[in-house]
Protein backbone atom coordinates (compact mmCIF):
# COMPACT_ATOMS: atom_id res chain seq x y z
CA UNK A 1 0.00 0.00 0.00
CA UNK A 2 2.78 2.35 1.01
CA UNK A 3 4.68 1.42 -2.13
CA UNK A 4 1.63 2.18 -4.30
CA UNK A 5 1.25 5.62 -2.67
CA UNK A 6 4.92 6.30 -3.26
CA UNK A 7 4.55 5.44 -6.97
CA UNK A 8 1.49 7.70 -7.20
CA UNK A 9 3.33 10.62 -5.62
CA UNK A 10 6.35 10.06 -7.83
CA UNK A 11 4.07 10.09 -10.88
CA UNK A 12 2.46 13.36 -9.80
CA UNK A 13 5.88 14.90 -9.17
CA UNK A 14 7.13 13.91 -12.64
CA UNK A 15 3.93 15.27 -14.21
CA UNK A 16 4.32 18.60 -12.40
CA UNK A 17 7.95 18.89 -13.51
CA UNK A 18 7.07 18.08 -17.14
CA UNK A 19 4.18 20.56 -17.21
CA UNK A 20 6.22 23.36 -15.62
CA UNK A 21 9.03 22.62 -18.09
CA UNK A 22 6.66 22.95 -21.04
CA UNK A 23 5.49 26.34 -19.77
CA UNK A 24 8.97 27.82 -19.87
CA UNK A 25 9.97 29.97 -22.80
CA UNK A 26 12.84 28.78 -24.89
CA UNK A 27 14.93 31.84 -24.06
CA UNK A 28 15.34 32.73 -20.41
CA UNK A 29 12.97 35.52 -19.47
CA UNK A 30 14.39 38.64 -17.81
CA UNK A 31 12.59 40.98 -15.50
CA UNK A 32 13.30 44.70 -15.72
CA UNK A 33 11.90 47.62 -13.79
CA UNK A 34 11.77 50.69 -16.00
CA UNK A 35 11.16 54.20 -14.68
CA UNK A 36 9.73 56.60 -17.22
CA UNK A 37 9.52 60.36 -17.01
CA UNK A 38 6.17 61.55 -18.30
CA UNK A 39 6.32 63.82 -21.31
CA UNK A 40 5.81 63.86 -25.06
CA UNK A 41 9.52 63.15 -25.37
CA UNK A 42 8.88 59.70 -23.89
CA UNK A 43 6.49 58.74 -26.70
CA UNK A 44 8.62 55.87 -28.11
CA UNK A 45 8.66 54.22 -24.67
CA UNK A 46 4.89 54.63 -24.33
CA UNK A 47 4.63 52.91 -27.73
CA UNK A 48 7.04 50.13 -26.74
CA UNK A 49 4.96 49.50 -23.62
CA UNK A 50 1.62 49.60 -25.37
CA UNK A 51 2.70 47.36 -28.26
CA UNK A 52 4.56 45.19 -25.76
CA UNK A 53 7.69 44.99 -27.88
CA UNK A 54 9.33 43.78 -24.69
CA UNK A 55 7.67 40.40 -25.10
CA UNK A 56 9.47 39.51 -28.31
CA UNK A 57 12.73 40.10 -26.43
CA UNK A 58 11.62 37.79 -23.59
CA UNK A 59 11.42 40.72 -21.23
CA UNK A 60 8.95 41.21 -18.43
CA UNK A 61 8.99 44.94 -17.89
CA UNK A 62 7.46 46.58 -14.86
CA UNK A 63 6.93 50.22 -15.83
CA UNK A 64 6.84 52.94 -13.17
CA UNK A 65 5.80 56.47 -14.15
CA UNK A 66 7.43 59.59 -12.67
CA UNK A 67 6.37 63.21 -13.02
CA UNK A 68 9.88 63.97 -14.26
CA UNK A 69 12.97 62.04 -15.23
CA UNK A 70 14.72 63.79 -12.33
CA UNK A 71 12.54 61.87 -9.86
CA UNK A 72 13.11 58.59 -11.73
CA UNK A 73 16.82 59.21 -11.22
CA UNK A 74 16.39 59.03 -7.42
CA UNK A 75 14.82 55.60 -7.78
CA UNK A 76 17.57 54.47 -10.14
CA UNK A 77 20.27 55.53 -7.69
CA UNK A 78 18.42 53.86 -4.82
CA UNK A 79 18.23 50.62 -6.85
CA UNK A 80 14.42 50.54 -7.04
CA UNK A 81 14.51 50.56 -10.82
CA UNK A 82 17.01 49.14 -13.30
CA UNK A 83 16.70 51.54 -16.21
CA UNK A 84 15.09 54.97 -16.52
CA UNK A 85 14.28 57.49 -19.22
CA UNK A 86 15.80 60.78 -18.14
CA UNK A 87 16.81 64.09 -19.72
CA UNK A 88 20.45 65.07 -19.79
CA UNK A 89 20.41 67.70 -17.01
CA UNK A 90 19.48 65.38 -14.11
CA UNK A 91 22.14 62.90 -15.26
CA UNK A 92 24.82 65.62 -15.19
CA UNK A 93 23.74 66.67 -11.69
CA UNK A 94 23.57 63.05 -10.55
CA UNK A 95 27.03 62.17 -11.84
CA UNK A 96 28.62 64.54 -9.33
CA UNK A 97 27.26 62.40 -6.50
CA UNK A 98 26.78 59.03 -8.15
CA UNK A 99 29.49 58.43 -10.78
CA UNK A 100 28.13 54.98 -11.67
CA UNK A 101 25.32 56.30 -13.88
CA UNK A 102 25.56 55.24 -17.52
CA UNK A 103 23.68 56.28 -20.67
CA UNK A 104 23.00 53.44 -23.09
CA UNK A 105 21.05 55.34 -25.75
CA UNK A 106 19.34 58.58 -26.63
CA UNK A 107 15.77 58.01 -27.81
CA UNK A 108 14.77 61.59 -28.63
CA UNK A 109 16.32 64.95 -29.39
CA UNK A 110 14.44 68.23 -29.39
CA UNK A 111 15.25 71.91 -29.32
CA UNK A 112 11.60 72.90 -28.90
CA UNK A 113 10.31 70.77 -26.03
CA UNK A 114 11.21 73.27 -23.29
CA UNK A 115 9.28 76.52 -23.49
CA UNK A 116 8.54 79.64 -21.50
CA UNK A 117 4.89 80.41 -20.88
CA UNK A 118 3.91 83.73 -19.30
CA UNK A 119 0.91 85.84 -18.34
CA UNK A 120 0.27 88.81 -20.59
CA UNK A 121 -1.49 90.63 -17.74
CA UNK A 122 1.77 90.48 -15.78
CA UNK A 123 3.16 92.83 -18.40
CA UNK A 124 4.96 90.15 -20.40
CA UNK A 125 4.68 90.43 -24.17
CA UNK A 126 8.25 89.65 -25.14
CA UNK A 127 11.14 87.70 -23.55
CA UNK A 128 12.76 90.98 -22.43
CA UNK A 129 9.77 91.61 -20.17
CA UNK A 130 10.80 88.68 -17.97
CA UNK A 131 13.20 90.95 -16.10
CA UNK A 132 12.16 91.23 -12.46
CA UNK A 133 9.47 88.55 -12.84
CA UNK A 134 8.77 85.41 -10.80
CA UNK A 135 9.46 82.36 -12.94
CA UNK A 136 8.54 78.80 -11.94
CA UNK A 137 11.23 76.24 -12.68
CA UNK A 138 11.58 72.57 -11.71
CA UNK A 139 15.09 72.58 -10.31
CA UNK A 140 17.46 69.84 -11.38
CA UNK A 141 15.67 69.23 -14.68
CA UNK A 142 16.33 70.30 -18.25
CA UNK A 143 13.80 73.06 -17.58
CA UNK A 144 16.25 74.71 -15.18
CA UNK A 145 19.11 74.60 -17.66
CA UNK A 146 16.87 75.91 -20.46
CA UNK A 147 15.57 78.72 -18.21
CA UNK A 148 19.10 79.90 -17.44
CA UNK A 149 20.16 79.75 -21.08
CA UNK A 150 16.96 81.52 -22.14
CA UNK A 151 17.37 84.53 -19.85
CA UNK A 152 21.09 84.72 -20.66
CA UNK A 153 20.15 84.89 -24.33
CA UNK A 154 18.06 87.99 -23.43
CA UNK A 155 21.10 89.59 -21.84
CA UNK A 156 19.73 88.95 -18.35
CA UNK A 157 21.33 87.10 -15.47
CA UNK A 158 19.95 84.76 -12.80
CA UNK A 159 19.79 87.70 -10.40
CA UNK A 160 17.50 89.68 -12.73
CA UNK A 161 14.60 87.28 -12.17
CA UNK A 162 13.20 85.25 -9.26
CA UNK A 163 13.31 81.54 -9.95
CA UNK A 164 10.86 79.54 -7.85
CA UNK A 165 11.23 75.79 -7.55
CA UNK A 166 7.96 74.12 -8.53
CA UNK A 167 7.07 70.63 -9.65
CA UNK A 168 5.90 70.71 -13.24
CA UNK A 169 2.22 69.84 -12.61
CA UNK A 170 1.93 72.56 -9.94
CA UNK A 171 3.12 75.27 -12.32
CA UNK A 172 -0.20 75.56 -14.15
CA UNK A 173 -2.11 76.32 -10.95
CA UNK A 174 0.55 78.74 -9.74
CA UNK A 175 0.49 80.64 -13.04
CA UNK A 176 -3.31 80.61 -13.19
CA UNK A 177 -3.72 82.21 -9.76
CA UNK A 178 -0.94 84.73 -10.35
CA UNK A 179 1.54 83.32 -7.83
CA UNK A 180 4.13 83.35 -10.59
CA UNK A 181 4.37 85.43 -13.75
CA UNK A 182 5.82 82.72 -15.99
CA UNK A 183 7.19 79.22 -15.94
CA UNK A 184 9.59 77.10 -17.92
CA UNK A 185 8.64 73.51 -18.59
CA UNK A 186 8.21 70.74 -21.08
CA UNK A 187 5.14 69.26 -22.73
CA UNK A 188 2.41 68.51 -21.71
CA UNK A 189 2.73 71.21 -19.04
CA UNK A 190 3.04 74.13 -21.46
CA UNK A 191 -0.07 73.06 -23.35
CA UNK A 192 -1.91 72.64 -20.04
CA UNK A 193 -0.92 76.21 -19.16
CA UNK A 194 -2.16 77.45 -22.52
CA UNK A 195 -5.46 75.67 -21.96
CA UNK A 196 -5.82 77.27 -18.51
CA UNK A 197 -4.88 80.83 -19.48
CA UNK A 198 -6.29 81.05 -22.98
CA UNK A 199 -5.62 84.42 -24.60
CA UNK A 200 -3.83 85.68 -21.51
CA UNK A 201 -0.92 83.30 -22.21
CA UNK A 202 2.15 84.00 -24.28
CA UNK A 203 4.71 81.33 -25.18
CA UNK A 204 8.37 81.86 -26.03
CA UNK A 205 10.70 79.30 -27.57
CA UNK A 206 14.36 79.74 -28.43
CA UNK A 207 15.50 76.72 -30.45
CA UNK A 208 19.09 77.95 -30.73
CA UNK A 209 20.18 77.65 -27.11
CA UNK A 210 19.77 74.00 -26.22
CA UNK A 211 19.01 70.66 -27.82
CA UNK A 212 17.62 68.37 -25.17
CA UNK A 213 18.31 64.65 -25.23
CA UNK A 214 16.03 62.01 -23.69
CA UNK A 215 18.04 59.01 -22.66
CA UNK A 216 17.92 55.45 -21.44
CA UNK A 217 20.02 55.50 -18.29
CA UNK A 218 21.20 52.65 -16.09
CA UNK A 219 23.97 51.98 -13.59
CA UNK A 220 27.36 50.30 -14.06
CA UNK A 221 26.21 47.60 -11.61
CA UNK A 222 23.08 46.71 -13.59
CA UNK A 223 24.92 46.73 -16.90
CA UNK A 224 27.73 44.52 -15.58
CA UNK A 225 25.25 42.07 -14.03
CA UNK A 226 22.80 41.97 -16.93
CA UNK A 227 24.45 43.01 -20.21
CA UNK A 228 22.17 40.76 -22.26
CA UNK A 229 19.08 42.28 -20.65
CA UNK A 230 20.33 45.74 -21.62
CA UNK A 231 20.72 44.56 -25.24
CA UNK A 232 17.18 43.20 -25.25
CA UNK A 233 15.82 46.45 -23.84
CA UNK A 234 17.62 48.34 -26.59
CA UNK A 235 16.25 46.04 -29.31
CA UNK A 236 12.70 46.54 -28.02
CA UNK A 237 13.14 50.32 -27.85
CA UNK A 238 14.56 50.40 -31.38
CA UNK A 239 11.35 48.71 -32.53
CA UNK A 240 9.34 51.22 -30.50
CA UNK A 241 11.06 54.16 -32.16
CA UNK A 242 10.65 52.63 -35.64
CA UNK A 243 6.95 52.08 -34.96
CA UNK A 244 6.55 55.64 -33.62
CA UNK A 245 8.04 57.11 -36.78
CA UNK A 246 6.21 54.78 -39.18
CA UNK A 247 2.79 55.07 -37.50
CA UNK A 248 2.33 58.69 -36.49
CA UNK A 249 -1.41 58.46 -35.87
CA UNK A 250 -1.19 55.37 -33.66
CA UNK A 251 1.80 56.76 -31.76
CA UNK A 252 -0.10 59.99 -31.10
CA UNK A 253 -3.12 58.01 -29.89
CA UNK A 254 -0.93 56.08 -27.47
CA UNK A 255 0.73 59.28 -26.21
CA UNK A 256 -2.68 60.96 -25.86
CA UNK A 257 -3.77 58.08 -23.64
CA UNK A 258 -0.72 58.54 -21.42
CA UNK A 259 -0.61 62.32 -21.10
CA UNK A 260 -4.20 63.44 -21.56
CA UNK A 261 -3.28 65.94 -24.26
CA UNK A 262 -5.71 66.13 -27.16
CA UNK A 263 -4.68 64.48 -30.39
CA UNK A 264 -4.91 67.83 -32.25
CA UNK A 265 -2.49 69.47 -29.84
CA UNK A 266 -0.14 66.50 -30.03
CA UNK A 267 -0.32 66.53 -33.80
CA UNK A 268 0.62 70.22 -33.88
CA UNK A 269 3.75 69.75 -31.74
CA UNK A 270 4.76 66.24 -32.83
CA UNK A 271 7.33 67.46 -35.35
CA UNK A 272 9.20 69.29 -32.58
CA UNK A 273 10.50 65.88 -31.50
CA UNK A 274 13.09 63.86 -33.34
CA UNK A 275 12.51 60.31 -32.18
CA UNK A 276 15.58 58.22 -32.94
CA UNK A 277 17.89 55.81 -31.18
CA UNK A 278 21.36 57.32 -31.32
CA UNK A 279 24.54 57.94 -29.41
CA UNK A 280 25.93 61.09 -30.96
CA UNK A 281 28.56 63.73 -30.30
CA UNK A 282 25.67 66.10 -29.42
CA UNK A 283 25.09 64.08 -26.25
CA UNK A 284 28.72 64.37 -25.13
CA UNK A 285 28.73 68.10 -25.89
CA UNK A 286 25.44 68.65 -24.04
CA UNK A 287 26.67 66.77 -20.98
CA UNK A 288 29.96 68.66 -20.97
CA UNK A 289 28.31 72.08 -21.39
CA UNK A 290 25.99 71.42 -18.49
CA UNK A 291 28.80 70.03 -16.34
CA UNK A 292 30.71 73.27 -16.87
CA UNK A 293 27.59 75.31 -16.12
CA UNK A 294 27.03 73.47 -12.82
CA UNK A 295 30.71 73.81 -11.96
CA UNK A 296 30.53 77.55 -12.50
CA UNK A 297 27.19 78.18 -10.83
CA UNK A 298 27.20 75.95 -7.75
CA UNK A 299 29.58 74.38 -5.29
CA UNK A 300 28.33 70.88 -6.12
CA UNK A 301 31.59 70.05 -7.87
CA UNK A 302 33.73 71.68 -5.16
CA UNK A 303 37.16 70.04 -5.18
CA UNK A 304 36.23 67.73 -8.03
CA UNK A 305 37.09 67.80 -11.69
CA UNK A 306 34.42 67.20 -14.31
CA UNK A 307 33.85 63.56 -15.24
CA UNK A 308 34.96 62.30 -18.63
CA UNK A 309 31.49 62.38 -20.16
CA UNK A 310 32.50 60.08 -23.00
CA UNK A 311 33.08 57.36 -20.38
CA UNK A 312 29.55 57.89 -19.04
CA UNK A 313 28.19 56.54 -22.32
CA UNK A 314 28.16 52.79 -22.90
CA UNK A 315 28.04 52.45 -26.68
CA UNK A 316 28.95 48.78 -27.16
CA UNK A 317 25.41 47.28 -26.96
CA UNK A 318 23.89 49.80 -29.37
CA UNK A 319 26.90 49.47 -31.68
CA UNK A 320 26.15 45.73 -31.89
CA UNK A 321 22.42 46.16 -32.44
CA UNK A 322 22.30 49.25 -34.67
CA UNK A 323 25.84 50.26 -35.71
CA UNK A 324 24.61 53.18 -37.81
CA UNK A 325 23.11 54.80 -34.69
CA UNK A 326 26.45 55.31 -32.99
CA UNK A 327 28.41 58.27 -34.28
CA UNK A 328 30.72 58.90 -31.35
CA UNK A 329 34.25 57.56 -31.65
CA UNK B 1 23.80 69.26 34.96
CA UNK B 2 24.24 65.48 35.12
CA UNK B 3 21.05 65.02 33.07
CA UNK B 4 22.31 67.54 30.49
CA UNK B 5 25.61 65.66 30.25
CA UNK B 6 23.77 62.35 29.77
CA UNK B 7 21.54 63.81 27.04
CA UNK B 8 24.54 65.37 25.29
CA UNK B 9 26.33 62.02 25.37
CA UNK B 10 23.54 60.47 23.33
CA UNK B 11 23.71 63.17 20.68
CA UNK B 12 27.53 63.08 20.55
CA UNK B 13 27.43 59.30 20.20
CA UNK B 14 24.93 59.62 17.32
CA UNK B 15 27.17 62.19 15.56
CA UNK B 16 30.27 60.00 15.95
CA UNK B 17 28.39 56.95 14.65
CA UNK B 18 27.08 58.99 11.68
CA UNK B 19 30.61 60.29 10.91
CA UNK B 20 32.06 56.76 11.09
CA UNK B 21 29.37 55.16 8.93
CA UNK B 22 29.80 57.90 6.35
CA UNK B 23 33.62 57.65 6.35
CA UNK B 24 33.66 53.86 6.03
CA UNK B 25 31.92 54.19 2.62
CA UNK B 26 29.34 51.58 3.62
CA UNK B 27 26.83 53.98 2.15
CA UNK B 28 27.75 56.10 -0.88
CA UNK B 29 29.39 59.14 0.84
CA UNK B 30 28.14 61.39 -1.96
CA UNK B 31 24.61 60.55 -0.87
CA UNK B 32 25.32 60.30 2.87
CA UNK B 33 27.78 63.07 3.78
CA UNK B 34 29.35 63.03 7.26
CA UNK B 35 28.13 65.46 9.93
CA UNK B 36 31.37 67.46 9.67
CA UNK B 37 30.49 68.27 6.04
CA UNK B 38 26.87 69.02 6.94
CA UNK B 39 27.92 71.37 9.75
CA UNK B 40 30.38 73.10 7.42
CA UNK B 41 27.54 73.60 4.89
CA UNK B 42 25.30 75.05 7.63
CA UNK B 43 28.04 77.44 8.71
CA UNK B 44 28.59 78.74 5.17
CA UNK B 45 24.81 79.13 4.65
CA UNK B 46 24.58 81.07 7.90
CA UNK B 47 27.47 83.35 6.97
CA UNK B 48 25.92 84.03 3.56
CA UNK B 49 22.75 85.21 5.33
CA UNK B 50 20.51 82.73 3.51
CA UNK B 51 19.86 80.41 6.42
CA UNK B 52 18.69 83.08 8.90
CA UNK B 53 16.22 84.37 6.28
CA UNK B 54 14.86 80.86 5.72
CA UNK B 55 14.53 80.17 9.44
CA UNK B 56 12.78 83.49 10.01
CA UNK B 57 10.29 82.83 7.19
CA UNK B 58 9.53 79.30 8.37
CA UNK B 59 9.19 80.19 12.04
CA UNK B 60 6.88 83.08 11.18
CA UNK B 61 4.63 80.79 9.13
CA UNK B 62 4.64 78.08 11.80
CA UNK B 63 3.83 80.53 14.60
CA UNK B 64 1.07 82.27 12.63
CA UNK B 65 -0.55 78.98 11.61
CA UNK B 66 -0.16 77.53 15.09
CA UNK B 67 -1.66 80.53 16.87
CA UNK B 68 -4.61 80.83 14.49
CA UNK B 69 -5.23 77.07 14.41
CA UNK B 70 -5.02 76.84 18.20
CA UNK B 71 -7.41 79.72 18.80
CA UNK B 72 -9.93 78.26 16.36
CA UNK B 73 -9.49 74.72 17.73
CA UNK B 74 -9.87 75.87 21.33
CA UNK B 75 -12.94 77.94 20.54
CA UNK B 76 -14.75 75.28 18.51
CA UNK B 77 -13.71 72.57 20.99
CA UNK B 78 -14.96 74.60 23.94
CA UNK B 79 -18.25 75.51 22.32
CA UNK B 80 -18.99 71.99 21.08
CA UNK B 81 -17.78 70.50 24.37
CA UNK B 82 -20.21 72.50 26.50
CA UNK B 83 -23.23 73.34 24.35
CA UNK B 84 -25.19 70.34 23.12
CA UNK B 85 -26.75 72.08 20.12
CA UNK B 86 -23.32 73.13 18.85
CA UNK B 87 -21.99 69.67 19.58
CA UNK B 88 -24.74 68.12 17.46
CA UNK B 89 -24.10 70.51 14.56
CA UNK B 90 -20.30 70.96 14.64
CA UNK B 91 -18.95 67.60 15.70
CA UNK B 92 -20.10 65.62 12.61
CA UNK B 93 -18.66 68.33 10.32
CA UNK B 94 -15.35 68.34 12.13
CA UNK B 95 -15.25 64.54 12.21
CA UNK B 96 -15.77 64.37 8.44
CA UNK B 97 -12.99 66.88 7.76
CA UNK B 98 -10.54 65.55 10.34
CA UNK B 99 -9.43 62.37 8.51
CA UNK B 100 -8.39 64.32 5.39
CA UNK B 101 -4.58 64.23 5.44
CA UNK B 102 -3.36 67.78 5.38
CA UNK B 103 -0.65 66.83 2.85
CA UNK B 104 -3.43 66.03 0.38
CA UNK B 105 -4.59 69.64 0.65
CA UNK B 106 -1.25 71.10 -0.44
CA UNK B 107 -2.12 71.30 -4.18
CA UNK B 108 -5.54 72.71 -3.30
CA UNK B 109 -3.97 75.36 -1.08
CA UNK B 110 -1.74 76.42 -3.98
CA UNK B 111 -4.79 76.72 -6.25
CA UNK B 112 -6.78 78.66 -3.64
CA UNK B 113 -4.12 80.86 -2.07
CA UNK B 114 -1.16 80.76 -4.44
CA UNK B 115 2.45 80.32 -3.41
CA UNK B 116 2.59 83.16 -0.91
CA UNK B 117 2.26 83.14 2.86
CA UNK B 118 -1.49 82.52 2.91
CA UNK B 119 -1.25 78.94 1.58
CA UNK B 120 1.41 77.96 4.14
CA UNK B 121 -0.43 79.53 7.06
CA UNK B 122 -3.68 77.93 5.94
CA UNK B 123 -2.09 74.46 5.82
CA UNK B 124 -0.46 74.84 9.24
CA UNK B 125 -3.76 76.16 10.56
CA UNK B 126 -5.53 73.08 9.21
CA UNK B 127 -2.94 70.71 10.65
CA UNK B 128 -3.09 72.33 14.09
CA UNK B 129 -6.84 72.90 14.32
CA UNK B 130 -7.99 69.28 14.60
CA UNK B 131 -5.74 67.96 17.39
CA UNK B 132 -6.42 71.12 19.39
CA UNK B 133 -10.14 70.77 18.75
CA UNK B 134 -10.11 67.11 19.83
CA UNK B 135 -8.15 67.83 23.00
CA UNK B 136 -10.23 70.82 24.04
CA UNK B 137 -13.49 69.07 23.14
CA UNK B 138 -12.57 65.98 25.16
CA UNK B 139 -11.07 67.99 28.01
CA UNK B 140 -14.08 70.26 28.39
CA UNK B 141 -16.85 67.74 27.74
CA UNK B 142 -15.37 65.34 30.28
CA UNK B 143 -15.00 67.74 33.20
CA UNK B 144 -16.31 65.98 36.29
CA UNK B 145 -19.98 66.97 36.64
CA UNK B 146 -19.61 67.01 40.43
CA UNK B 147 -17.22 69.97 40.15
CA UNK B 148 -19.75 71.89 38.08
CA UNK B 149 -22.67 71.03 40.38
CA UNK B 150 -20.64 71.96 43.45
CA UNK B 151 -19.63 75.29 41.91
CA UNK B 152 -23.20 76.06 40.86
CA UNK B 153 -24.54 75.14 44.29
CA UNK B 154 -22.54 78.02 45.75
CA UNK B 155 -23.95 80.37 43.10
CA UNK B 156 -20.85 80.81 40.88
CA UNK B 157 -21.30 83.04 37.84
CA UNK B 158 -20.94 81.63 34.32
CA UNK B 159 -17.59 83.31 33.49
CA UNK B 160 -16.12 82.23 36.82
CA UNK B 161 -17.38 78.70 36.23
CA UNK B 162 -15.33 78.66 33.01
CA UNK B 163 -12.23 80.30 34.40
CA UNK B 164 -12.11 78.60 37.79
CA UNK B 165 -13.61 75.17 37.17
CA UNK B 166 -13.94 74.06 33.55
CA UNK B 167 -10.68 75.40 32.08
CA UNK B 168 -8.42 74.25 34.95
CA UNK B 169 -10.00 70.79 34.87
CA UNK B 170 -9.62 70.51 31.08
CA UNK B 171 -6.15 72.06 30.98
CA UNK B 172 -4.02 68.87 31.05
CA UNK B 173 -5.81 67.47 27.99
CA UNK B 174 -5.72 70.82 26.19
CA UNK B 175 -2.01 71.30 26.82
CA UNK B 176 -1.27 67.80 25.50
CA UNK B 177 -3.19 68.66 22.32
CA UNK B 178 -1.37 71.97 21.90
CA UNK B 179 1.99 70.32 22.41
CA UNK B 180 1.25 67.61 19.84
CA UNK B 181 0.24 70.32 17.41
CA UNK B 182 3.61 72.04 17.62
CA UNK B 183 5.40 69.14 15.93
CA UNK B 184 2.49 68.77 13.50
CA UNK B 185 2.84 72.44 12.57
CA UNK B 186 6.44 71.87 11.47
CA UNK B 187 5.62 68.66 9.59
CA UNK B 188 2.87 70.41 7.63
CA UNK B 189 5.02 73.47 7.07
CA UNK B 190 7.77 71.43 5.43
CA UNK B 191 5.25 69.80 3.08
CA UNK B 192 3.74 73.19 2.25
CA UNK B 193 7.09 74.85 1.60
CA UNK B 194 8.34 71.92 -0.47
CA UNK B 195 5.38 72.27 -2.81
CA UNK B 196 6.46 75.74 -3.83
CA UNK B 197 7.78 78.78 -2.09
CA UNK B 198 10.27 81.57 -2.35
CA UNK B 199 12.19 80.76 0.80
CA UNK B 200 11.95 78.70 3.96
CA UNK B 201 13.49 75.55 5.42
CA UNK B 202 11.17 73.13 3.60
CA UNK B 203 11.73 74.98 0.33
CA UNK B 204 15.50 74.58 0.63
CA UNK B 205 15.21 70.86 1.45
CA UNK B 206 13.30 70.31 -1.80
CA UNK B 207 15.51 72.58 -3.91
CA UNK B 208 18.79 71.07 -2.68
CA UNK B 209 17.41 67.56 -3.14
CA UNK B 210 16.74 68.22 -6.81
CA UNK B 211 20.24 69.52 -7.51
CA UNK B 212 22.00 66.83 -5.45
CA UNK B 213 23.42 69.21 -2.82
CA UNK B 214 22.93 66.51 -0.22
CA UNK B 215 25.08 68.11 2.51
CA UNK B 216 22.98 71.29 2.44
CA UNK B 217 19.76 69.30 2.22
CA UNK B 218 20.73 67.26 5.29
CA UNK B 219 21.78 70.45 7.06
CA UNK B 220 18.30 71.90 6.58
CA UNK B 221 16.70 68.61 7.69
CA UNK B 222 18.74 68.66 10.90
CA UNK B 223 17.83 72.32 11.30
CA UNK B 224 14.15 71.48 10.99
CA UNK B 225 14.55 68.90 13.76
CA UNK B 226 16.29 71.49 15.91
CA UNK B 227 13.53 74.04 15.28
CA UNK B 228 10.89 71.50 16.32
CA UNK B 229 12.85 70.70 19.47
CA UNK B 230 13.32 74.38 20.35
CA UNK B 231 9.62 75.08 19.74
CA UNK B 232 8.64 72.22 22.02
CA UNK B 233 11.01 73.36 24.79
CA UNK B 234 9.82 76.95 24.41
CA UNK B 235 6.22 75.82 24.77
CA UNK B 236 7.09 73.81 27.89
CA UNK B 237 8.94 76.81 29.31
CA UNK B 238 6.01 79.15 28.67
CA UNK B 239 3.56 76.68 30.21
CA UNK B 240 5.79 76.38 33.27
CA UNK B 241 5.98 80.13 33.63
CA UNK B 242 2.28 80.71 33.13
CA UNK B 243 1.10 77.71 35.17
CA UNK B 244 3.73 77.00 37.83
CA UNK B 245 1.61 74.26 39.46
CA UNK B 246 1.54 72.41 36.13
CA UNK B 247 5.32 72.22 35.74
CA UNK B 248 5.78 68.61 36.74
CA UNK B 249 3.28 67.22 34.26
CA UNK B 250 4.82 69.22 31.39
CA UNK B 251 8.28 67.88 32.15
CA UNK B 252 6.98 64.36 32.34
CA UNK B 253 5.67 64.40 28.75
Amino acid sequence: MVFRNFKLMLGILILVLVVSGCGRVSEEESRVTLGQGMGVLNAPIFVTNKMNFWESQSLQVNVRPFVAGRLALDSLIAGDIDIATIGDTPVVYGLFKHPNLRIIATVMESNRDEKVIARRDAGIDSPDDLKGKRIGVFFGTAGEYYAIRFIEAQGLSKEDVSFINLKAPDMVAALSNGSIDAYVSWEPHVQNGLRALGDNAVVFVNPDIYTETWNLVTTVEFFNNSPETVRRVLRAVVRGVEYTNANRKEAIDITEEQLGLSRDVLDSIWDDYDFKVVLSENLVTTLKNQGEWIQASSDLSKGKSLPDYRQVIIDQPLREILPVAVSIP
Amino acid sequence: MRQFALRSTGIIFLLILWELVSRTNLIDPGLFPPPSQVISALVSLTLSGQLPKDVFASVLRAVAGFVLGSIAGLFVGAVSGRIRAFDAVLTPVVQVLRPIPVIALVPLAIVWFGLGEASKIFLVFWGVFFPVWVSSYLGISRVDKNYIWAARSIGIRREKLWLQVIVPAALPTIITGLRTSISLAFIVLVAAEMAGSYLGVGYRISAYHLVFQIDKMMGYIVLMGALGFIADRTFAYLVNRALPWYQLSVNQD
